[in-house]
């Protein structure tokens, strides 16, 4: 994103990418295993070379990461949803206003872009049905002050036009063809140019045309190691570069730079400023780790619903001060996983909770209910959790260090307070999902931890003593140093997914770099 | 690349754990037969050097706790089970992660196409799992997304 603003300005732009550079066509199998499987999936966390492990990260109170290697970064397996954060999240919270991040909204929603679904395939038809089964009103607004339902912003072209026995390649069809592979990559329409792609992943959108401007070098299988920095500058530090290794030679290369913009996510860009010896004097760098405490629930219905057709999510339900909810589809892998998987187990008691059975399972029962897969409905929980200090990325002292340096060690545990919105939440789904017409509800009950919202690490402030950038996105001990990433998340948003808004601030942050430092 | 050599009883431990997970059900096959346990021997390996090892050690070691003497192959689904209770109850993440993995990766291999894929080929079977719970597999697209439009 920012290597896009910077380099259409002219400016001279590096991109380092510590995974690969995959082909939507070639390398796109949709499939569930050889795409997302954890440990050699292609869009792993780890490097190019499948034949070896991932990379490694310490974990308490953490289960599942979702984090991609690869140019495209998370936006390679996100299902492109893009709502904007609740306005009351940000005002009065953060450093700037919600107005403030208007234009730059406006300015993603315009290049992606983000549109408003056309339709909704069955799933999330039904879903629709149980929201205002429970009374709420529909709403196509991006801004949200009250609870709605919605049909989603989604950064995916629009449906396509389709014929039952006409070819689905293209330049057949053009657009969304509704086969539910967002999740693990979005290859279609097959042989489309890439800014024809449905998902408008960054790979397939800002990335090209970063590319187009001839200013922007992008280096893949390139791990950044050291931020080079110097003392000096009105901050104390300015930076200098960044050196980096390559993951298949392991050859080390470096750049001099005036501006660095990291953009490693919330867990690899504290641990490059931790490995790199930065200044970190009030101890902010790594905390306040939000993740949305998420959480499914999930129904079954006397129909088919298909979880596995049409953009795996085309309609959430809002409900500022406590997050939100989304229907969510699935491939049968993971959809096995979040049924048998959390805490808790089938059979225990469920208290006078609104759901049948919750937490994990295995056996026969499992395998039976398993089965029932075409006849259900999933709602993922997303909740406004609580951004604590001690919930925080760091260097583990304990583990080997990788050939990279010492490697993270993940910590979080919810207050009382996120687990409350939480379980109001999943009552909420369970409703939802009954007034749909559920003959049968499961709360998966996630614990540890589902890491696939990862934020606020290098949050944004005003006070140095609890946050690591300012209002401009720069860091407060490090001049030149600059964070494009969801970690400079100042919170949760209110709950809605932080990709867009994520994006929105990246713009923000390079036009303040151009017009304060470069014009 | 050194070659992961398993001790024997890995795989005979590792393949009763997968059958415990996804036993035959209607003469749908179990897990094994399917080479799940081969599966998750390669990722435990990959994801740690031994990992399969240290796991089946680990559901041997905790066995013994539950039924002195005894290894986890000789035990029932039911106490099996409790094995892996015993293991997520005991609040270490690293313990909680083996009983975690040992679940993930035998629906991997039960549910995704793992059962079916030629990987030297690239040539994919669909897996009878998928026949059994409605999936599409792999698509181009799917014009007829909305039931009854």
């Amino acid at each position: 994103m920012v290597a896009k603003e910077l380099a259409e300005r002219g400016v001279d732009v590096l991109m380092l990418e510590a995974g690969p550079w995959l082909d939507p066509d070639r390398d796109f199998s949709r499939l569930e295993d050889d795409m997302g499987g954890l440990v050699d999936g292609a869009l792993r966390w780890g490097p190019s070379d499948r034949s070896r492990g991932p990379w490694t990260r310490r974990r308490e109170g953490v289960g599942f990461i979702l984090q991609a290697a690869g140019v495209g970064g998370t936006t390679l397996h996100y299902n492109g949803i893009s709502p904007r954060a609740y306005p009351a999240a940000i005002d009065d919270q953060w450093p700037i206003e919600y107005e403030d991040l208007i234009p730059y909204y406006e300015r993603v929603e315009a290049f992606l872009p983000v549109r408003l679904v056309d339709d909704l395939a069955t799933k999330d038809a039904l879903f629709a049905k149980g929201c205002e089964g429970i009374g709420l009103t529909r709403s196509e607004a991006r801004e949200i002050h009250r609870e709605v339902w919605r049909p989603a912003h989604n950064a995916i072209l629009p449906i396509a036009e389709m014929t039952e026995g006409e070819p689905l390649a293209y330049p057949h069809v053009q657009g969304c063809t509704m086969c539910g592979h967002c999740l693990i990559g979005c290859p279609n329409p097959q042989g489309s140019p890439v800014e024809l792609k449905a998902k408008r992943a960054t790979n397939v959108s800002y990335v090209p045309a970063a590319m187009a401007t001839g200013k922007c070098q992008i280096v893949s299988d390139a791990f950044a190691t050291r931020i080079l920095f110097e003392q000096g500058g009105d901050r104390g530090h300015r930076v200098r570069g960044v050196r980096w290794r390559d993951t298949n030679t392991g050859g080390l290369q470096e750049a001099e730079a005036s501006i660095v913009v990291l953009a490693c996510g919330s867990i690899e860009s504290p641990r490059l400023w931790l490995n790199s010896g930065l200044p970190n004097s009030n101890d902010v760098v790594g905390r306040y780790l939000s993740t949305h405490f998420q959480d499914f629930v999930t129904g079954f219905f006397a129909q088919d619903v298909r979880p596995d057709v049409g953009q795996v999510t085309m309609a959430r339900a809002d409900f500022p001060g406590h997050g939100t909810l989304w229907s969510q589809g699935f491939g049968p892998s993971a959809f096995a996983k979040v049924l048998t998987m959390g805490e808790g187990k089938w059979g225990e008691s469920t208290l006078g909770e609104p759901w049948d059975f919750a937490g994990r399972s295995w056996g026969r029962e499992a395998v039976l209910q398993i089965s029932e897969y075409h006849r259900s409905l999933t709602v993922a929980v997303c909740t406004d959790d609580e951004g604590l200090a001690s919930n925080n990325v760091s260097l583990d002292p304990d583990w080997p260090a990788d050939e990279h340096g010492l490697v993270p060690r993940i910590e979080y545990h919810p207050s009382k307070v996120s687990v409350e919105r939480r379980d109001w939440l999943a009552r909420k789904a369970a409703e939802l999902l009954r007034a749909a017409g559920a003959t049968r509800v499961h709360r998966s009950n996630v614990w540890p931890a589902l890491f696939t919202h990862i934020m606020g690490t290098m949050r944004m402030g005003r006070d140095p003593a609890s946050s690591v950038c300012d209002a401009n996105g720069e860091t407060h001990q490090v001049e030149g140093l600059f964070v494009g990433d969801s970690s400079i998340l100042a919170n949760g948003l209110g709950g809605p997914n932080p990709t867009l808004t994520a994006q929105a601030l990246a713009a923000r942050t390079a036009d303040l770099i151009w017009s304060r430092q470069l014009a | 690349m050194v070659q992961q050599v398993n001790q024997p009883a890995t795989v005979e431990t590792l393949r009763a754990a997968v059958d415990t997970i996804v036993p035959s059900v209607d003469g749908a096959p179990a897990a094994s037969e399917l080479n799940a346990h081969h599966h998750l021997i390669e990722v435990l390996d990959k994801a740690l050097p031994s990992g399969a090892d240290l796991v089946a050690s680990l559901l041997d070691v905790i066995a013994g706790q539950t039924t002195p003497e005894t290894r986890f192959v000789d035990l029932d689904d039911k106490e099996r089970g409790k094995v892996f209770d015993a293991l997520a109850a005991t609040g270490l993440q690293d313990l909680r992660d083996a009983v975690d993995a040992i679940l993930i990766f035998t629906l991997d291999a039960v549910y995704s196409e793992w059962s079916g894929l030629d990987r030297s080929t690239g040539s994919l079977s669909p897996p009878k799992s998928w026949t059994r719970l409605g999936y599409h597999g792999p698509v181009l697209g799917v014009p007829k997304y909305r039931a009854n439009s």
